[in-house]
């Protein structure tokens, strides 16, 4: 590691000071999939995906298909991956460092989808990943796994962005499972993961939102709670942990409240290795710990409906 | 499906009437309820054979679109926050509910902060389809108990890359139940509801380009927004509004192959641009355009046009528009229907008006990043940012 290289060192939150609360009913203004057949994982998980175009330059001695510009896309909505083209000429690794954040929708998913086909999908999410503790905690414990974080702060996701690179860097073949995301979860969520896909999905310490008219913000409603059952399996674990007595109590009666939820036993959550991790994993944890604070933790399991179907 | 007789609507007393502007109206299944919402938040359910007011729902927030059950006993509601709520059509006296439970909207599902543009039963009682300006259509599961709320989705149609503004249900028993949808994009898709998977797609842009041919100009990619779409009764035709073509778009729907083909481009009269638009029993096109005055008075002052249009009976039909004197009722039904105003460039200034304040409801602004920095000028942290 040369001295002065930036990237390869853990990046320092100064540098990524940003106000702690992002309005999530705001417009968005970065780029959102038009679906999630038009992600490249490839692109966030470059250990585990082939890109379409390294598959095709497999296949056909560098032979570039001109590609034509039949996107049916407002162009100000979403943006291009317009450099994927250009990219292959590059440096392969520093090909997966291209920003990963700016380009979303793919222009070919049935081709992203030949390539990718039978590979692992996500399966874990933290939603409100904040600095990425949990992340890069859960990583290890689960090698084989994809997990995202999704976070909407962009200096935050930019920070949680660079110490991945970073530690991929320090720790060859380590953390190569999980990435980050900048999106509104609560608006976009079903733009990335399909039906039924996730195992796991984390939302530590989520902004409380006091006020009563902001009670809509919460990210644990009983109206979102069918986005969310709706994009986890049957089995699927749903974590939640706050310090906040009346966000805990708020949180455990949506979830009491929605059919498609069950609590997980106590029992069970002891043998659970995750569940340790809730109270400590995060930097939000940890700051509550400090100051001996009480956590509120609700574990649901995603339970099959009782109507013919999901 | 509209009624071919003329009707007056009698208002029992001051309080039915609707004071702001009315969004959305339908019909239900058997055409015997008739649902009216609005900007004055108030929801008002129709008796169709007695033109009563039978029930106001006073919505806490204005009303975007509404719908009803396909055994019409449940009236949907959707306001512009993405909240659907649903109501009993039930009236008292009509079994031992209470009124509590009969005049009480329950939620039924949300869309994250999104204005709910669209909102359709299927007509096998399966599902809910809801459009939204965050470009998704949510397909949900129809409750068993409506009181209890919609909490399983069924899939997302995912595609549309701008607001969808409409959407409509073909229903003619098939097996798996077809949606067909319009967009701020500039297209028609055709969707298979249960498995929530995009069909085909029809980009209207082509057909509505200028004159100078110049199509990659941004007057035509914004005046290409799909305004309405309508089904015919047997599902093979598709009727389709464009923002800023004269007249309207039909396109055939192939069901067996799930194709959408363009069939024919009927421009009708100069300014003549469809808000609203639908098919009735004998498969003639009824067209509306125009908008509604605000007025305070009680006439209504409505400066709008209505047009028909009928097919011939080929297998590939064309569409000709029909004469005055051939509709029943004829010319007397067109005077009270149009209105006093019959000022074309009037009626046409207002709909251009209402339909670029729609847009401008429906897209999201873009900002340039000066001007975003501009805006957060007065926030505490980037004051602190300056100071620094």
């Amino acid at each position: 590691m040369a001295p002065g290289e930036k990237k390869s060192q853990q990046p320092r939150k100064r540098f990524y000071r940003a106000r702690a609360h992002s309005n999530p009913l705001s417009d968005s203004h970065f780029p959102v999939p038009i679906s999630p057949a038009h992600i490249d994982w490839s692109l966030h998980f470059p250990a585990f995906f082939k890109s379409p175009l390294e598959a095709e330059s497999e296949k056909i001695d560098l032979m570039h298909k001109e590609s034509t510009s039949d996107l049916e896309v407002n162009d100000k909505e979403f943006s291009r991956d317009c450099c994927s083209e250009e990219c292959v000429s590059k440096d392969p690794s520093l090909n997966h460092e291209a920003d990963f954040m700016e380009n979303v929708s793919v222009k070919n998913p049935s081709e992203v989808a030949n390539v990718q086909r039978g590979q692992p999908k996500v399966s874990f999410a933290d939603i409100g990943c904040g600095f990425g503790g949990l992340l890069v905690k859960l990583s290890p414990m689960f090698p084989d796994t994809l997990m995202v974080g999704m976070e909407l702060r962009d200096k935050v996701s930019e920070y949680v962005k660079d110490r991945i690179m970073a530690l991929r860097k320090e720790n060859p073949g380590q953390y190569q499972n999980i990435s980050i995301i900048r999106t509104n979860a609560m608006k976009y969520l079903q733009n990335y993961f399909q039906k039924g896909q996730l195992q796991k999905m984390f939302f530590l310490f989520p902004d409380p939102h006091f006020k009563e008219r902001n009670h809509r913000r919460r990210v644990i409603s009983v109206a979102l709670l069918a986005e969310y059952a709706h994009v986890m399996a049957v089995g699927g674990i749903l974590y939640t942990i706050t310090d906040v007595q009346d966000l805990g109590e708020w949180m455990k009666a949506c979830l009491d409240a929605h059919p498609l939820f069950e609590e997980v036993s106590s029992q069970e959550q002891e043998l659970d290795p995750v569940v340790t991790l809730l109270k400590r994993a995060t930097e939000e944890g940890q700051k509550v710990e400090r100051n001996s604070g009480d956590t509120f933790q609700s574990v649901y399991r995603r339970v099959a409906s009782s109507s013919a179907g999901c | 499906m509209k009624g071919k007789c003329q009707v007056d609507v009698k208002y029992p007393s001051a309080q039915s009437r609707h004071e702001e502007a009315i969004r959305t109206i339908t019909f239900s299944g058997e055409g015997k309820l008739f649902v009216s919402a609005g900007d004055d938040k108030h929801v008002k359910l129709w008796d169709t054979e007695t033109w009563q007011c039978t029930k106001t729902v006073h919505a806490s927030k204005k009303v975007s679109a509404t719908a009803f059950s396909c055994d019409s006993k449940w009236l949907l509601y959707a306001d512009k926050f993405g909240v659907v709520y649903a109501m009993s059509t039930k009236l008292q006296g009509e079994g031992l509910a209470s009124s509590v439970v009969l005049d009480q909207p329950v939620n039924l599902l949300a869309h994250c902060c999104s204005i709910i543009t669209s909102l359709k039963c299927t007509a096998d009682g399966k599902f809910i389809v809801t459009a939204d300006r965050d470009f998704k259509i949510r397909v949900s599961v129809f409750p068993k108990d409506p009181l209890q709320g919609a909490h399983e989705i069924e899939g997302f149609c995912l595609g549309h890359t701008s607001f969808v503004s409409c959407i409509a249900c073909i229903d003619v028993g098939l097996k798996s139940q077809l949606l067909v949808s319009g967009g701020g994009d500039g297209t028609v898709r055709l969707w298979e509801i249960e498995t929530a998977t995009l069909l085909d797609t029809v980009d209207v842009r082509d057909e509505v380009g200028i004159a100078d041919g110049n199509f990659e100009s941004d007057a035509v990619i914004q005046a290409s927004a799909i305004t309405c779409v309508c089904v015919s009764c047997d599902g093979s035709l598709i009727a389709v509004g464009v923002e800023s073509l004269d007249g309207v778009l039909f396109l055939k729907c192939d069901l067996k192959s799930k194709r959408l083909m363009l069939l024919q481009k009927l421009v009708l009269a100069e300014h003549f641009c469809p808000t609203s638009m639908q098919f009735d029993k004998n498969g003639w096109l009824w067209l509306v355009a125009g908008a509604a005055q605000k007025t305070d008075s009680c006439k209504e002052n409505a400066v709008t046009w209505v047009k028909v249009v009928s097919s011939s009976l080929d297998d590939t039909p064309v569409f000709t528009p029909v004469e005055l004197e051939s509709i029943p009722g004829g010319s007397l039904l067109f005077e009270t229907l149009d209105g006093t105003d019959s000022d074309v460039n009037k009626a046409f200034a207002l709909a251009e008006a209402a339909t670029i304040a729609m847009k401008n409801e429906l897209s999201k602004r873009q900002y340039s990043n000066e001007h975003r920095e501009f805006r957060k000028r007065l926030r505490n942290d980037k004051k602190l940012q300056r100071k620094v």
